[in-house]
């Protein structure tokens, strides 16, 4: 009989589901494949049967349910049919088997997962007669490579032999029953029972015990305990806990040494993988700062939205130089390896389909602790007091003006159309003021609950010459903000045919098209509106406004224009989200092939080949509704000639942006095994040309329908010749094009090499050239490389006694890693530009960067030392890794002398530290057959410090906003003004170095500002922990940062904001002497007039200054640790029986709950990673429901 | 399988044999100034205009401030300059001044270093050799405006001292000391002797669409200047005369008005000097880009009283007892300019006074007064033309009208030190700050030499 092992090399849960097809053809053979799990003891469970006449196979369902075990056996023994009646409680497995097999000929054996029933007649027999069985056979790898010196034991006895030069061996057994443990050095041990066999075909697996066990570099798939590098792996359990239709964001928190860094202000996420190793901001090269993002053995360019996250088997993340350095000139920001779903050979089909649906709470203003409208207008009443308004000017400027200014201006009796109010018309509308609140408005009329639904439909299989696998998804994304919603599809397919035995390819195409409708307001637009700018009347009618910057006009100056051209030139902002029209739609193909070849045993070229292509396409309409058309349509009215110089009709505006690129490698991998010594030789090239385009247009007089605009002279406009009524030329080019085109190519090699699975050595040697970089031959073809060690102290004969370590490996590892932008290149560089000066449009060029012929890589030198352990059984597993990352020739603003031409120039000097540790550790507390429950904790420690830096001159203001930038300090931190509270007029003081408070005025030195601290965590970590009780799940993750610090928002220049939303604190400031006693908060200075209190000249420049002191100040720097639970999962497993009512092979349920607790450090209670600032619309708690079944 | 394995090794290698040439394109999205069109675009660049002398504005004794516009001072390094300080701007404030123009030396110096081997393109030779004059002709220009910001006057005595650093190559790393005065004069004349031929062939007399690039007259407007300064009067009266020989355009203020009648903020009537781009007296475009609103520039009381208040129309069109938020400043006066740059460059009336100058000093008085005429005619209403009494009262009367003509440009303290650096005598100004400090500027002072900041001495210490 023939047959293979390794078809049925399954985890246990695999198996499970197997055996409901297959079982009640019971074989004629038993065998189980075990793997090294965590052993338990289930024959103590305790066991309920009550039935009558019922079928022995449905009598081992209920066992199986009820242990976790699956029940084999051969049909040929025992009839599957045979009715059997029974009453037991609470009895002990072994009882229940017993009584079960008692009328038969038939025991039993436990065996980790499994229940195997003989027929005890051979047993007898063999007794009896005392005579061996004698079997053969032959070990070999999966490659069909024989291996020799295998050992072969039965279990229970001392017994056992070794194969030969070519794998064969030759056994006597002393049973049916016996059981045969094989083990090679560096394969899976495997477990056979004998049954009825006497010839056995064993392929042994490599030992990669679990699935974690690979790491994949994206260039090539290593076994663990050869690699000497770094990898993180999050698998696909791990993956599949988060709805999230993002990858990265379903992998935040689960690796070490990986941290998720929210920009405060504006909210973007970077993806840091230990330490920034780089200056360059990523507002000015995203690519530069960023990890390499590779998929499927590519960089992509797109974007990683174009990937479904449930096609994701497992995201690897490269963070030591043996690791990445194979990515050589873009490893040094870390490499995130992701890995999608595959088929594999004479793999069933399988359908899985999944639904999500997700609902975020609802946005409520009242978290924002606003000032009332009422005490927000006594703010301004005391502004007005201090001479801050200028009504008689602002009147006859003509320009728009707030509700308050208008008030004024009527009570004043600087209308234009002569209207004047009493006293009491303007207190009584001060009190109709008092009483609107606009955020009940924008609550009601811009904003409702996000909701999110996604569909997911996976299939696969596979034959004996081709694998397939195929996938579609469709996200549906209704936004908080009433008119935005995005949706996406994605289709992705994956085939791979074998030729013959020495020649396969891979094909795989990803289509995703996303579209996106951007017509709502964001939830933050509430704090450009004052506080009583409510949006709707009594009758649900718009309200018009002429307050905003565009509207050029107040009401009074707008009515002449209005009246001639017949365009109203209000605003209303639920109008304009009423009628706009703004679509962004993305495709993005993305295909590639492969061709592999087996030249000779071990040696296998490789030519593979992707193609990208995105279109991105910006389509904005402005219509007449909209009060951004109105009002410019109404601006380029000529009063004096009667004419609209803009067409009168619909604005479009549109973006479109053409990405390619290609990349083509080939490999060459050699794989030799001779006796204990393994090598590995791995060299390649690869090319890549990546181009892109945007090009943009602006249409005026734009008819949808037909596509027709109206003709108007560009140039006149550009130029100035044509203007609005105020002489402002037309803002917003016409047509504009870009292009670009990047070129590389790399060289690489690596080898490795393996003696007896204990020591392993990797090194790799990568040459990369860019068309930007190094025109000076010196740094022409620079290489970057690493070496890397790794011990297995466990197969070492002398750990052998301690059988509870499993596991210990050391590896230590050290190399260059290089980082490139596509921003800077050694040439002088200018740019187009025009600019309009007088009647004349100048079309110049501009000087950008000087020239460089020094320019190169950045580098990064890694050193990783690191600790592989598992212990107690593997109950206990994990690691430790230390690392120091040095990085050289950083690119960064150097202050060179002005007189060379440039005050600051962009070279390769700067030098940066990140150093520190990382740990990991699993654990599973509880191992019942009903109960389990396990623990994954990371913990990760990066200490950032600037090594070297031209010692920038910063002024106190610079140091302030920004942080110093200094050798021995970390690249972001926080430093404040010592505020030292009031003075008796309400005026900020500050202290000096002494400790003395120095008056108003007077200017703060360097040395006397605080140095606040870091504000990039250097403590950072997640535990992840999930319980399995009978069906149900339940997984909770939490994160958690401390170590830095942050700077609360606070509206400091109270001029920047008045008029609009601002915070409680502030009806606290200082109004009269005496209050310096209870608060710090400035008083409002008065405008070019002498301060009452002082005697003293006060202005503008007052109000600029004083709130400054105070929000730059140490108190608004606070202790920005915090611990989040991300989320929260409940899955609910429908069990078998039912599945198989209903003919499907698995139903899953979950809900889950996203961001439902947060501790923060800070009394204030401030979200850390909001910016300092309360945000009602920031992470909010969203609750999703997901089903998931499998056919 | 052999097949295979060649066809492998041959794909290898040649992939591995291309790269230079499939490398050695350059990105269009960076643009890389190697053709004559590029150097033309960038000597094309407008804000080569901005940021001149705006380091003498308050240094101006001609300019006062209040206390209301001196408190309206947001940046501290103005209020120095106005209390004449030795350093104004200290370690850590930018000298916009300085850092702007050599950075067009730079450019200048690139254009000058690669114009020779350039691809033509669809340009002519002529305009290679137009390109290379201007770029001469600018160098030798922002050297100017450097030396009389940044030195002592151009003088026997003076032309050791130091001037200002002599950036004649593309160098990031260079660490530059000072030339002396004579050695920044003997460059820019240099510089003006390479361009004269080229210009003088190749370019139009006055650039009109691009008035900061140097036509021909502005090339002698500038020889004219440098001769004047230098003490050379003969040849200032041929370059000046050279120049307006070439163009010599001036506005009559009699043909445009206020914009709003009795409002002199709102403006005129025609828009020409606004940015300066389309101001045709300005031959070489150079602002004093100091926003003279906010807060307002006071007149001294001096200058003011140099007026004539009822017909001079520079003073009824620019200048207002109220500034622009309505407060009100009396007894001084504004300089009611918004939307306005003082032009710092070079100007027709400028070269009219230049020559009328040039002329008393070399003996013409009669000469001097004709040409003035020509100027006050146009400024003044109702004007009875000047006539010649004798050289010293002409003298007097010239310099009198280039306070007047060149208000709040920061020739006027340049033409101080030049008095005093020809043995004239000036007066000595003081100043008092809102605080009662009182501070003096005496002539030939080293307080009329901008510092270098101390900032950039710490990058370049070679620059002490």
């Amino acid at each position: 009989m023939k047959f293979k092992l390794s078809m049925f090399t399954f985890c246990g849960q695999k198996v499970k589901k197997m055996k409901v097809l297959h079982l009640k053809y019971a074989f004629a053979f038993l065998m189980c494949m075990i793997m090294q799990s965590f052993s338990t003891v289930y024959s103590q469970t305790k066991i309920n049967l009550e039935f009558t006449d019922k079928e022995i196979s449905e009598v081992f369902k209920d066992i199986e349910k009820q242990t976790g075990l699956i029940v084999v056996y051969n049909s040929a023994d025992l009839d599957p049919s045979k009715k059997v009646s029974m009453n037991i409680k609470n009895a002990n497995l072994n009882v229940v088997m017993r009584s079960l097999l008692k009328e038969e000929d038939l025991t039993f054996t436990i065996i980790d997962d499994f229940i195997a029933i003989f027929s005890t007649k051979s047993k007898n027999q063999s007794k009896a007669i005392q005579t061996f069985i004698e079997i053969n056979g032959v070990v070999k790898d999966s490659d069909g490579n024989s291996l020799p010196g295998a050992s072969i034991i039965e279990v229970g006895t001392s017994r056992g032999v070794t194969t030969d030069l070519n794998g064969n061996f030759t056994f006597k057994v002393r049973s049916k029953a016996s059981i045969l443990k094989i083990s090679y050095v560096g394969f899976k041990s495997q477990q056979i029972v004998v049954v009825n066999n006497t010839n056995f075909n064993i392929v042994l697996e490599e030992d990669e015990e679990l699935l974690r066990e690979v790491v994949v570099t994206g260039y090539q798939t290593l076994p663990l305990q050869r690699a000497t590098g770094s990898f993180a792996k999050i698998d696909n359990e791990l993956l599949q806990q988060r709805t999230s239709n993002n990858i990265l964001d379903r992998i935040e928190g689960f690796s070490p040494g990986v941290d998720f860094v929210k920009d405060l202000n504006t909210g973007r996420v970077d993806v840091r993988v230990r330490g920034i190793s780089s200056m360059i901001s990523p507002f000015t090269d995203e690519n530069a700062t960023r990890p390499l993002y590779v998929v499927d053995g590519f960089p992509i360019e797109g974007d990683l939205s174009t990937i479904n996250p449930d096609d994701v088997e497992s995201v690897t993340v490269l963070k030591d130089a043996s690791a990445a350095s194979i990515w050589g000139a873009k490893a040094s920001n870390g490499v995130i390896v992701i890995t999608t779903k595959k088929a594999a050979k004479n793999e069933k089909l399988k359908i899985n389909f999944s639904s999500i649906f997700s609902i975020t709470e609802n946005i409520n203003y009242s978290k924002m602790e606003w000032m009332s409208p009422s005490d927000n207008l006594d703010m301004i009443l005391e502004f007005e007091e201090k001479n801050w308004y200028n009504y008689s000017y602002l009147a006859q400027s003509g320009n728009p003006m707030s509700l308050t200014d208008e008030a004024f201006i009527l009570y004043n009796g600087d209308a234009p159309n002569g209207n004047q109010w009493s006293k009491a018309q303007l207190e009584a509308y001060w009190d109709e003021l008092r009483s609107r609140d606009a955020t009940k408005d924008y609550e009601k009329y811009l904003l409702r609950n996000a909701f999110q639904q996604t569909y997911n439909l996976s299939v696969s299989g596979g034959g004996e010459k081709n694998a397939f696998y195929g996938s579609f998804v469709f996200n549906d994304n209704l936004s908080s903000s009433i008119g935005n919603s995005n949706n996406r599809f994605i289709l992705n397919l994956r085939n791979t045919y074998k030729y013959n035995d020495n020649i396969s390819f891979t094909a795989g195409l990803n289509v995703s098209l996303r579209k996106a409708f951007d017509n709502g307001v964001s939830p933050a637009n509430v704090l450009l509106a004052a506080p009583w700018e409510i949006l709707v009347d009594d009758y649900g009618q718009t309200i018009p406004y002429y307050n905003s910057g565009t509207t050029l006009l107040n009401k009074w100056a707008a009515a002449e224009r209005e009246e001639l051209t017949g365009i109203s030139m209000h605003n209303n902002i639920l109008e304009d989200a009423r009628n706009s029209d703004i679509t962004n739609e993305n495709l993005d193909v993305r295909a590639n092939f492969a061709l592999e070849v087996k030249i000779i045993n071990g040696l296998k070229f490789k030519s593979s080949f992707q193609f990208e292509k995105g279109v991105y396409n910006r389509d904005e309409y402005y219509s007449m509704e909209t009060s951004r058309m109105r009002l410019k349509a109404a601006h380029f009215y000529d009063i004096s000639e009667d004419k609209f110089y803009l067409p009168v009709g619909t604005e479009y505006y549109m973006t479109k942006r053409n990405s390619q690129s290609w990349n083509i490698r080939n490999t060459l991998n050699w794989d030799k095994r001779i006796k204990k010594h393994n090598i590995n030789l791995f060299a390649g090239t690869e090319m890549r040309k990546i181009t892109y385009d945007i090009s943009r247009d602006r249409k005026y007089g734009y008819n949808k329908k037909q596509s027709t605009s109206v003709y108007i002279n560009e140039a006149d406009f550009t130029s100035g010749v044509i203007t609005n009524f105020r002489g402002y030329r037309l803002w917003g080019n016409f047509y504009e094009f870009e292009d670009d085109d990047i070129r590389e190519v790399s060289a690489f090699v690596t080898a490795g090499y393996d003696f007896d699975n204990k020591y392993s050595f990797n090194a790799s040697y990568r040459v990369d050239q860019k068309n930007l970089f190094g025109s000076d031959p010196d740094y022409r073809y620079k290489p970057l490389w690493s070496v890397g060690g790794g011990w297995n102290i466990h197969n070492e004969e002398f750990l052998k006694p301690y059988e509870w370590i499993n596991r210990l490996r050391l590896r230590v590892s050290y190399g260059l890693t290089g980082n490139a932008s596509n921003m800077f290149s050694p040439y002088a560089q200018a740019s187009n530009r025009n600019f309009a000066g007088g009647r004349n449009l100048y079309e110049y060029l501009a000087l950008t960067n000087p020239a460089n012929p020094h320019l190169r890589w950045e580098e990064t030198r890694v050193l990783n030392y690191a600790i592989d352990f598992s212990i107690f059984k593997n109950k206990l597993f994990g690691s430790l890794e230390i690392y120091s990352r040095k990085s050289n020739d950083l690119l960064s603003s150097r202050i060179i002398d002005p007189t060379n031409g440039f005050s600051s120039a962009l070279v390769n000097y700067a030098s940066m530290s990140n150093k520190g540790f990382e740990l990991s550790l699993n654990t599973s507390i509880l191992k019942k057959e009903d109960l389990r429950w396990d623990i994954t904790l990371n913990f990760s420690y990066n200490q950032n410090r600037v090594t070297s830096f031209d010692n920038a001159i910063s002024g106190v203001a610079n140091l302030v906003a920004s942080g110093e930038l200094a050798e021995g300090k970390p690249l972001e931190n926080i430093m404040s003004y010592n505020y030292a509270g009031l003075d008796e007029f309400g005026r900020p003081l500050t202290y000096d170095t002494e400790g003395n408070a120095k008056p108003y005025k007077s200017e703060v030195d360097v040395d006397e500002l605080l140095y606040q601290g870091e504000q990039i965590a250097p403590y950072y970590g997640g535990i992840n922990t999930k319980i399995y009780y009978k069906n149900f799940d339940l997984a909770i993750n939490l994160h958690f940062k401390f170590g830095h610090k942050f700077r609360e928002y606070a509206y400091g220049s109270y001029f920047a904001s008045l008029g609009r939303q601002l915070p409680t604190y502030l009806n606290n400031r200082w109004q009269q002497p005496g209050d310096e006693a209870t608060t710090d908060i400035p008083a409002i200075p008065y405008n070019q007039m002498l301060n009452p209190h002082s005697g003293e000249y006060e202005s503008k420049w007052d109000v600029f200054t004083t709130g400054e002191y105070w929000r730059m100040g140490q108190n608004f720097i606070h202790d920005a640790a915090f611990v989040r639970v991300k989320d929260i999962t409940l899955g609910y497993n429908i069990p078998r029986a039912i599945c198989e009512k209903i003919h499907i092979k698995g139903l899953r349920l979950t809900a889950q709950v996203t961001n439902p607790f947060l501790w923060t450090a800070n009394k204030k209670n401030l979200d850390p990673e909001l910016g300092g600032r309360k945000s009602a619309w920031s992470n909010l708690k969203t609750f999703t429901f997901g089903i998931n079944a499998t056919l | 399988m052999k097949k295979i394995l060649k066809t492998i090794i041959i794909s290898i290698i040649l992939v591995s044999c291309n790269n230079d040439n499939f490398l050695d394109v350059i990105p269009n999205g960076t643009l890389i100034p190697q053709t004559i069109e590029d150097f033309d675009k960038l000597l094309e660049d407008p804000f080569v205009t901005y940021g001149v002398w705006t380091n003498l504005n308050y240094m101006d004794p001609d300019l006062y401030m209040s206390d209301l516009t001196y408190n309206g001072l947001t940046d501290m390094e103005r209020q120095l300059q106005y209390e004449w300080d030795e350093s104004p701007y200290g370690l850590t404030k930018d000298d916009k001044d300085w850092i702007d123009r050599y950075k067009y030396i730079y450019i200048f110096n690139l254009i000058i270093s690669e114009i020779d081997n350039a691809d033509l393109g669809n340009r002519t030779e002529s305009e290679r050799n137009k390109i290379k004059g201007e770029a001469y002709a600018q160098r030798a220009f922002e050297y100017f405006i450097l030396v009389n910001e940044y030195a002592h006057h151009y003088s026997s005595s003076n032309i050791d001292l130091p001037g200002v650093s002599l950036s004649l190559e593309l160098d990031l790393d260079a660490k530059l000391s000072r030339a002396t005065i004579g050695e920044i004069y003997a460059q820019i004349e240099k510089d003006l002797d390479v361009a004269e031929p080229l210009l003088l062939e190749n370019a139009e007399d006055y650039n009109q669409t691009a008035n900061f690039r140097p036509g021909i007259a502005s090339l002698y407007g500038l020889k004219a200047l440098v001769a004047l300064y230098k003490g050379e009067f003969e040849n200032a009266v041929t370059f000046s005369d050279k120049s307006l020989e070439y163009y010599d355009y001036l506005y009559d203020y009699n043909t445009f008005s206020l914009a709003t009648p009795g409002n002199p903020w709102s403006g005129l009537t025609i828009q020409d000097f606004e940015g300066n781009y389309d101001n045709k007296e300005c031959i070489w475009n150079r602002n004093l880009k100091q926003t003279h609103f906010n807060p307002a520039s006071l007149y001294s009381t001096e200058l003011a009283d140099l007026y004539d208040k009822t017909n001079d129309l520079r003073w009824t069109l620019f200048s207002s007892q109220t500034n622009i938020d309505e407060v009100d400043v009396s007894p001084y006066f504004c300089f009611a300019a918004f939307n306005y740059y003082t032009q710092s460059g070079i100007t027709t009336p400028n070269i009219y006074l230049v020559n009328a100058e040039a002329k008393v000093r070399t003996g013409d008085g009669s000469g001097a007064i004709t040409i003035l005429n020509k100027l006050l005619e146009k400024r003044i209403t109702n004007f009875i033309p000047l006539v010649y009494a004798d050289d010293q009262t002409t003298l007097q009367v010239i310099k009198e009208e280039r306070r007047k003509e060149l208000r709040m440009t920061g020739y006027n303290l340049i033409d101080l030190k030049r008095y005093h650096a020809y043995g004239e005598s000036i007066d000595t100004y003081t100043r008092t700050n809102p605080s009662g400090e009182v501070f003096t500027l005496e002539p030939g002072s080293d307080k009329y030499v901008v510092p270098i900041s101390e900032k950039i001495k710490q990058i370049n210490p070679n620059l002490n």
